[in-house]
This record gives C-alpha cells, sequence and structure tokens, in this order.
C-alpha cells in the first residue's frame, strides 16, 4: 500500500518535472513573445478602431457596449489573431525534438511515450488556458481605464469557453502534422493556408463547415444572442461545442496512438 | 530411430521456457528469479528498412554483468540494434526484451543527439536525474560529472551551442552517465574526442563498470576501443551476428594464448607488485610464460578465464584481455571468410 503511494508521488514528482520542463522551454523561446504580442493585438485593435467614434461609444448602455467593446470588437478580432498564435506557438510541439535531435533522450526516458504526449498536450492547453486568461485581462483593464467599461462575469466565462473550444481545434491540427511529420515548416504553414482558404469558403452552405473560423463565427453569434438575452436553444450552443471537442480528442489520442508506434530515428 | 521420449522432454522444455520468458515479470513478482542475469534477451529479431534488411533473425542474448562491445562496419545494424534495444524502433519482428533496473532506466548516447537549447548543461544534466531518479540531484554531484567528462568550469552554465565537437560529445557522455544507471548504452560515444580524451574515457568506463557492477553496451567501428573496453564481443556484418561471445572464448577458441594484465588505474607499482604475486603463483595459474613491460603484464596461458576470476579475488583494478590487435586480425579473418 505505501509502496504504491510512493510509486505515486514519484510520478507525480516525475509529472512536475516534465511539465516545467515544457513551460522553461516555451518560456526561453522567441515564439512565446510573438504570441504574447498577438494576444495583446486584438485588444489594440479594438481600441484603435473603437477610439475615433470614442464619445459615442462612451454615451452607450451597458448592454450596448458589451456588444461593440467585447463580443464584436475584441472577441471579432481575437478570432482572427488567436490561430494565429496558436498555430505559432503548437507548430514544433513535437517536430522540435526531431529537429533538435532530442528526441532519443526524451523517448528513453522511464516513461511512456503516450504519457510524455499527454503531459505536453496538458501543458499547452494550460498555456492556452493562461494566455486566453491574461489577454481578457489585458482587454478589462484597458477597457475599464478608456470607456470604464465591465466585462459581465458570465460574458467572461463564455468568452473563455469559447476560445478554449476553437483554439483546441486549430491546437489538435497543429498538433497532428507535427507529431506525424515531424517537420515544424510543414506543420506550420499548412494550418496557416488552411487558414486563408477557408476565409475563401461561403459563410452558408454546406461548404462552410469545412471552415473552422465561419464555424467559429457562428458559435460566437449564438454564445452572443445568449449573452445578451435572445431566447435560442441551448443545444444549438452545445452541439457545436461537442462537435468542437470531439474533433479535437479525436485528432489528439489519434496522433498520440499511431506516434506511440513509429520508429523514432533522428538521423 | 527417434527416441520419443527425447522429443517429449525436448516439448515440455521448450514450453516451460517460453512460459518464463512470457510471464518473467509475474515470476518475479512472486519472489521466483528466474534468469535473474539475462538482461538483454533478443530472437529472431528482423528489421527492414524497404527492401533492405538492417538486421536479419538475429538471436542474442547478454547475461553478465561487463562491458559489450558491438563491433562492425558502417551499414552494418548496429545503430538499427541500439536503438531496438532502447525502444527508440518498435517496427520489427521478433522479439526484445531489455530488463532494467528496479529504478526502470538507462543511460543512452545516441549516435546523432542533441541538446535541450534552451537549457545550460547542468540544466540538462539536472532535468534527466530528476526525470530518471525521481529524486532531486545535489548540485555537487552534477559539477562532478561534469567535471568527470572534461568540461571546464566555465563552461557549465552556458549554452552548449558555442561548445566545440568534442566538448558536444563530452557532455552527450555526460548526459548518458547521469543518476549513475545500472545499464549505458554508448553508440560510438568517442566519435569527435581527442586521442588522449579516448583513452582517459576508455579507462572511465571501466572503473564506472567496476565500481557500480553496471551494464555497458557500446558500439563502435574502431577495433581497438572495442578491443581496450570489452569483455564481450559481438561482431555485426551486413545485419547478421557473426559472433557473439566472451572475448576470452573468442581468444581461446582461435588459439590465441597470448593476454595482457591491465590496470584500469594505470597504477604502476601496483602492477610491479602483482607481477611478482604472478610470478611466485606461475604453476598454479598455469602462466607458461610472463614479463612486466610499460603499463601491462603479458602473459601466456591457456586458462584465462581462471586467471580472470584470481585477478577479481585479488583487486577490482585488473584485468585481463588479449593481446592487443588479436581482435583486428579476428575480425578480418572473420569477414574474410563470408
Amino acid at each position: 500500500m505505501q509502496k504504491t503511494k510512493h510509486m505515486k508521488k514519484n510520478q507525480l514528482f516525475q509529472i512536475l518535472v516534465y511539465f516545467q520542463n515544457i513551460l522553461k522551454s516555451q518560456f526561453r523561446s522567441i515564439k512565446f513573445y510573438i504570441c504574447l504580442f498577438l494576444l495583446v493585438t486584438p485588444t489594440i485593435a479594438t481600441f484603435i478602431l473603437l477610439s475615433q467614434d470614442f464619445e459615442i461609444v462612451q454615451a452607450y448602455s451597458q448592454l450596448d457596449k458589451d456588444m461593440v467593446i467585447f463580443w464584436s470588437g475584441y472577441l471579432a478580432h481575437s478570432l482572427r489573431f488567436f490561430p494565429i498564435f496558436c498555430i505559432i506557438l503548437t507548430c514544433n510541439i513535437v517536430s522540435e525534438h526531431f529537429e533538435k535531435k532530442t528526441a532519443p533522450f526524451t523517448f528513453t526516458l522511464p516513461m511512456s511515450r503516450s504519457k510524455i504526449l499527454v503531459i505536453t498536450v496538458l501543458t499547452y492547453e494550460l498555456i492556452f488556458v493562461g494566455m486566453i486568461l491574461l489577454g481578457l485581462i489585458i482587454f478589462q483593464i484597458t477597457d475599464l481605464f478608456v470607456f470604464n467599461h465591465r466585462i459581465s462575469i458570465e460574458g467572461f466565462l463564455f468568452a473563455i469557453l469559447f476560445h478554449i473550444v476553437t483554439l483546441n481545434i486549430w491546437f489538435s491540427l497543429c498538433y497532428l502534422l507535427s507529431t506525424l511529420t515531424r517537420n515544424t515548416i510543414v506543420s506550420l504553414s499548412l494550418p496557416l493556408v488552411y487558414m486563408f482558404i477557408e476565409l475563401l469558403l461561403p459563410s452558408t452552405g454546406s461548404w462552410s463547415f469545412l471552415s473552422i473560423t465561419h464555424s467559429s463565427v457562428k458559435l460566437l453569434d449564438k454564445i452572443t444572442s445568449l449573452v445578451i438575452g435572445e431566447t435560442i436553444s441551448l443545444s444549438q450552443i452545445v452541439v457545436p461545442v461537442v462537435i468542437f471537442l470531439s474533433i479535437t480528442t479525436t485528432l489528439i489520442t489519434g496522433s498520440i496512438w499511431l506516434f506511440s508506434k513509429q520508429d523514432l530515428r533522428t538521423d | 530411430m527417434v527416441d520419443i521420449s527425447n522429443c517429449r522432454w525436448h516439448l515440455w522444455n521448450l514450453l516451460l521456457q517460453s512460459i518464463i520468458i512470457k510471464y518473467n515479470s509475474f515470476f518475479y513478482i512472486c519472489g521466483v528469479k528466474v534468469n535473474n542475469n539475462t538482461f538483454l534477451n533478443i530472437q529472431d529479431l528482423t528489421k527492414k528498412y524497404r527492401d533492405i534488411h538492417a538486421l536479419n533473425k538475429i538471436d542474442l542474448k547478454f547475461d553478465q554483468n561487463g562491458c559489450y562491445g558491438i563491433l562492425g562496419a558502417n551499414g552494418a545494424g548496429k545503430t538499427t540494434l541500439l536503438l531496438i534495444i532502447t525502444k527508440l524502433i518498435k517496427k520489427f519482428s521478433g522479439q526484445c526484451k531489455l530488463e532494467q533496473d528496479q529504478m526502470n532506466y538507462f543511460g543512452f548516447l545516441p549516435e546523432n543527439w542533441g541538446n535541450y537549447s534552451f537549457l545550460s548543461p547542468i540544466e540538462h544534466l539536472d532535468l534527466l536525474y530528476k526525470l530518471r531518479t525521481q529524486t532531486k540531484p545535489e548540485r555537487k554531484e552534477l559539477y562532478s560529472l561534469l567535471k568527470w567528462v572534461g568540461i571546464e568550469e566555465k563552461f557549465w552554465e552556458k549554452n552548449p551551442k558555442t561548445y566545440s565537437k568534442g566538448m558536444k560529445q563530452r557532455l552527450g557522455i555526460a548526459i548518458a552517465f547521469s543518476a549513475s544507471p545500472k545499464i549505458v548504452i554508448l553508440d560510438e560515444p568517442l566519435a569527435h574526442i581527442d586521442p588522449m580524451g579516448r583513452q582517459y574515457f576508455l579507462r572511465e568506463f571501466q572503473k564506472y563498470k567496476m565500481k557500480n557492477d553496471a551494464i555497458i553496451v557500446m558500439s563502435s567501428h574502431v577495433i581497438s576501443e572495442i578491443e581496450q573496453i570489452a569483455d564481450h564481443i559481438t561482431i555485426i556484418d551486413h545485419g547478421e551476428i557473426l559472433t557473439s561471445n566472451s572475448f576470452l572464448e573468442i581468444s581461446l577458441k582461435n588459439n590465441n594464448y597470448e593476454y595482457d594484465i591491465v590496470s584500469i588505474s594505470s597504477n604502476q607499482d601496483f602492477l610491479k607488485e602483482f607481477y611478482n604475486i604472478l610470478d611466485r603463483n606461475r604453476d598454479d595459474l598455469k602462466i607458461t610464460d610472463s614479463r612486466l613491460t610499460k603499463g601491462k603484464i603479458l602473459i601466456n596461458s591457456k586458462f584465462p578465464c581462471e586467471i580472470q576470476k584470481y585477478l577479481h579475488e585479488k583487486s577490482t583494478d585488473l584485468y585481463v584481455k588479449p593481446t592487443a590487435g588479436f581482435l583486428g586480425k579476428f575480425y578480418a579473418d572473420i569477414l574474410g571468410d563470408i
């Protein structure tokens, strides 16, 4: 009993050490600071655009401010910038080990490959949540100073949920490419090319389902309607969220499963 | 005439063996030590890269502590074999089982490797130590490891990007030996290291093996390196094992009776003192001739294994090996036979 407890404690220590190592690798990389810049870009874009109508916006009611500044302003802009930061941050998540030839050390540690990959995924998820929160906090502080406007708690929570759900799709796509191709250029360029191509797809009709951005916009519209008090069925939000999350889970677990069976040569 | 009872006995034996191999860990947990010394068991292993057989139906068993030298030309299959042992290659047919020590980790230095660019050497060693042993290392221990591989103190906190190839290789050796693993697997570990450094590491690997009762598996295409360090020689060519046996037995089978007794620590006084003891016991040890030269005792005997046993009883600093140059001749002979 005590031995099992001791082993669990040791495993937890191992997980924490690996988790810290991933965080360290992020904080010491240039791409992390590029991502931080992309994180504040929606806030900057929102306030630069609204500054032209500063006095008009000041006179708006709380609900209108919510709509104009937060839902149609910040969240609409972050929908464009956040996927880019997500792609940049995760494009080398596994491929880095092969390009820098650290894979022989990483994948001969006394932990299974799947465990290493699961820890990596969870760490990145935490980084995303942290960055989304940071972005929202920066926005809220700026908003408070400029327009004296506070975002409601439910608005804040829905925004976090929305970002997590949509960013995870991009994350899982990058993860799949990085794991299977082991090439950072491929896992960076393909999602970016896809991002530009999907903008050419029609926003309605069956083809629009192929576009992550269009689907995200639709989800954002539904959440906005719910928050501002319009009567909509909850299933209109739950169903897309479930679809988004199940695609994410399938892609990530599929990548881990395939990777755990591969030969890992670095030459 | 076929002896049915004999056949039946063989069948039972085979069945029992396969059960033991399959449920080895279960028997171990139950307190029954099965095949305790076998740390590597390879059976019928085949690895193909498209149409090329990198390894072709090889069987290999390493079952004693010591240093295992894997020798072969470029492209013989040495690296593939080590990558399979370390579980980096998973797509192969046959069986490969590495019995790890209680802590369940081994040290590995691959031929092609890179360091985590965001970590200094000290941080790198610290990370691997923690992940391997699940405990925090003493800072002193990490410093002594870097000192051991010959990296100057001013480079300890610097990014290895600034290192020369030799220094980087030294760091690789430190990484492989971090947390004192019981099993260390080294693929061409002395590449890029200067001649003096090579000699130093060959001695240090021997010392490490003796001190920690460890197993070192080292591959190289440099015969003299393997000759100096290995107790057991495996020669691979075109994915096939040409020979795998104890170095002393290979020597005996090839009618070579000349051996060197070498001091790991190069202690000349001790060697001289031991030469006198050996000289007094020449008849008991069945040594027909012995000479003391610089750095070693040359002997002629048909019983090197007995001498090896005797040496072990007297000192862990001394070991017996066939004379320099024997392995080169044997290697040329064996390859010439194909």
